[in-house]
């Protein structure tokens, strides 16, 4: 195996991408001509290393002794150069530091993993970061006592840059895993009391290891959410919430890819659209320099990350002009998937993801609930499964249907008191219910513009060919409006949506179509010429030729290409 | 496929039943196996686990390897994959070997010496065989 050390450049190590700025990694002295020179866009991301604040655990320094460790001043030269300043608070491990951001003394069990493998991440320099586990109790004391002396910190200098929690993870399996899950004996410790004290308050029994790979999940969430809500008690205003963020090349399946040094384009470009399509934030500083320069690579985390996907989730309440013009990730689907060991397999055995993989790109979002009211969408669909589901989300989804939206309903595993529930909501609503057969029995109710399909996912054969003409029929009931493009292996397409500007208001909606050409051949696709979607410009066009004909869109890309057209949607 | 040096192959001993309600006797799987070019496709592995042992059941671990029901058989089946991968040798780690390493390791250019010095090598002597035998043609002849 060819094994050499990668050289890192020095702004990588400080600038290690999406404007992340990592100013433990240089001098204070430095900082300013750093940022002046490598900072771009309006905005500096600052991960908050608690180890290096507080290298024992114990006593916490914020300048007082080392300048490097003065946020203060920090804060201050990010907004003399007139950029925003946003600390992101991690509150789970990071992949990127030693012991995963735990100060040494607190670092005492290896984090493991599903499989019992040891937790770890490489980082862009070759270093195998372990991460050692969140639910050992004196990280969680060392932790809080560490965010009060930053929430006070913050207090006594009148600092007012926002702060949000970051959950860390990565893709693994088409899945987003995060880094605070695991099971090791720490965990199994903490678990085994937290299910005593369960069985003996609520009398609880468990059968097999379902049950309790379900109660596992929970006690995980628990977890979780000390340390987000300890972070809102102490920030108060200036907390934000939590973003997931998905490190590309942070599974542990990487470790030997990396040892080999196999860097394939085309496999982080793939894993940063699911990364997206997951509810995540995609993150290249796990990569090693030579892939996140790639043609690709770079473009993609650019144009689709730091300009779109990161700046869409941290100016969530903006409505700034600039805001206007920003191109979000486009969803025509949410598939809304609590945490329960089964469904997302679920979901996967009955082929949805790779129907939706294959016809819709990554343009869908799994999410484990939903946050924000519905807003009506005539273009999106909600999956919803009936194994896990909670009164509050089965709540969301009739109000969703009721509220005039599209609803998929994948009633197996519905507890009895739900599908009861359900049965009443359609005969006092005086619903009416149509049956039809697609390989199994499917019903369609319809109340105005709203409209949800039932069926039981369960009744569906386990090894049938059928899978994608079933979900097809299904699909086309509700008649999504997208541009299906006829593509080849290795081209990895993307859509993002805005609003319309003032020019441009025979629009509702503009959408931005990018390709990227991920092999070292020179590739073709097809876009259809359709009513309602005008063609209106192209955008970097790079290695990549466009020609508009009367019923197509032809596009060449040479090796590494990509390109963007923009389409104006109209009624 | 490119030439393979060495194939590494994790296992673990499983007890309890898995989550698809499947009950499953108590036995040894193996969890990863990779080389210098990655994970070793899991549908490969399956299709020698079944043509090697067609009957032992596989099913209810995912894309686990097995059951093995003990050692000696992973062993066995790990030199019958490194011939039919045509790799130099295997190397074997369970997982508390693997979890050993990573804890004593801080960079990836040590981890691969570390593995073959932990865990149980097998060579594949037929291949060294038949390279030596070509090297003596070429230099005998």
């Amino acid at each position: 195996m060819a094994i050499t050390t990668p050289v890192m450049r020095d702004i990588d190590s400080v600038f290690p991408g999406e404007n992340w700025f990592f100013y433990w990694k240089t001098s204070a002295a430095l900082w300013e001509g750093k940022l002046r020179e490598n900072a771009t866009g309006s905005r500096v991301i600052i991960p908050i290393n608690w180890a290096f604040h507080s290298e024992t655990g114990e006593g916490v320094d914020f300048g007082q002794h080392r300048p490097e460790t003065d946020l203060l001043k920090l804060i201050s030269i990010i907004e003399g150069l007139g950029k925003k300043a946003t600390l992101f608070l991690p509150v789970s491990p990071i992949p990127f530091l030693p012991n995963g951001g735990i100060p040494f003394l607190l670092a005492k069990t290896l984090s493991l993993n599903e499989e019992e493998l040891a937790n770890v991440a490489v980082d862009a320099e070759g270093s195998i970061n372990k991460i050692f586990s969140f639910f050992e109790p004196k990280v969680f004391q060392g932790f809080r006592k560490f965010i009060a002396s930053l929430s006070k910190f913050l207090d006594d200098n009148s600092i007012t840059a926002t702060i949000w929690g970051i959950d860390c993870g990565h893709i693994e399996e088409q899945e987003f895993k995060r880094y605070i899950d695991d099971r090791s004996s720490a965990f199994k410790k903490s678990f085994s009391r937290f299910l005593s004290v369960r069985k003996s308050e609520e009398n609880l029994t468990v059968e097999g290891a379902l049950d309790e790979a379900i109660l596992m999940e929970e006690f995980s969430q628990t977890i979780r959410s000390l340390y987000t809500e300890s972070s809102k008690e102490f920030f108060g205003d200036r907390w934000e919430g939590v973003l997931k963020i998905a490190f590309a090349g942070g599974s542990s399946f990487e470790l030997m890819d990396r040892v080999a040094e196999n860097y394939s384009e085309l496999k982080y470009v793939k894993e940063i659209f699911c990364s997206i399509s997951r509810g995540a934030i995609p993150s290249s500083i796990l990569l090693p320099g030579r892939v996140k320069d790639s043609g690709t690579v770079s473009r993609q985390l650019y144009n689709i990350v730091t300009r779109s996907a990161m700046e869409t989730a941290l100016s969530i309440d903006c409505y700034e002009e600039e805001q206007l013009q920003l191109f979000r990730p486009l969803y025509y689907f949410e598939i809304i998937q609590p945490a329960f060991p089964t469904v997302s397999k679920k979901w996967k055995r009955i082929g949805l993801i790779d129907y939706l993989d294959f016809e819709y790109g990554q343009n869908y979002l799994i999410r484990e609930e939903l946050t924000a009211e519905y807003t009506p969408d005539e273009n999106k669909v909600f999956f919803f499964h009936g194994e896990g589901l909670n009164q509050v989300s089965f709540a969301k989804m009739l109000k969703i249907f009721m509220d005039g939206g599209k609803v998929i309903f994948n009633s197996a595993g519905l507890s009895v008191e739900l599908t009861r529930r359900m049965e009443i909501f359609l005969i006092e609503n005086s619903l009416k219910v149509d049956h039809a057969n697609f390989m199994i029995e499917v019903k369609n109710v319809e109340l105005g513009e709203g409209r949800v399909v039932i069926f039981d996912g369960d009744q569906i054969p386990e090894k049938n060919d059928g899978f994608h003409k079933f979900w097809e029929r299904i699909i086309n009931i509700f008649s999504v409006r997208h541009l299906k493009g006829n593509t080849e292996e290795g081209l990895e397409c993307f859509w993002q949506t805005r609003d319309v500007l003032i020019s441009e208001l025979s629009y509702e909606e503009v959408r931005r179509f990018t390709v990227y050409n991920c092999t070292s051949y020179r590739k073709k696709m097809r876009l259809p010429v359709v009513q309602n979607f005008a063609f209106t410009k192209i955008v970097d066009e790079i290695s990549a030729k466009v020609q508009s004909g009367q019923n197509e869109i032809e596009i060449e890309l040479h090796p590494g290409g990509s390109v963007s057209l923009d389409f104006g949607l109209f009624n | 496929m490119g030439e393979r040096d060495t194939v590494f192959a994790i296992y673990k001993y499983l007890t309890s039943d898995g989550l698809d309600e499947e009950q499953v006797d108590p036995s040894y799987y193996l969890i990863r196996v990779f080389d210098n070019t990655g994970a070793v496709e899991s549908a490969h592995l399956f299709d020698l686990f079944q043509d090697i042992y067609p009957e032992f059941e596989s099913g209810g671990r995912g894309r686990y390897i097995g059951p093995f029901p003990n050692l000696t058989i992973v062993n066995k089946f790990a030199f019958r994959l490194c011939e039919n991968l045509d790799a130099n040798r295997i190397c074997l780690l369970s997982v508390m070997d693997y979890n050993n390493i990573i804890d004593s390791t801080t960079n990836i250019t040590d981890l691969t010496d570390k593995m073959l010095d932990a865990g149980n090598v097998i060579e594949n002597i037929e291949k060294e065989e038949r390279s030596k035998g070509l090297l003596s043609k070429l230099f005998n002849s």
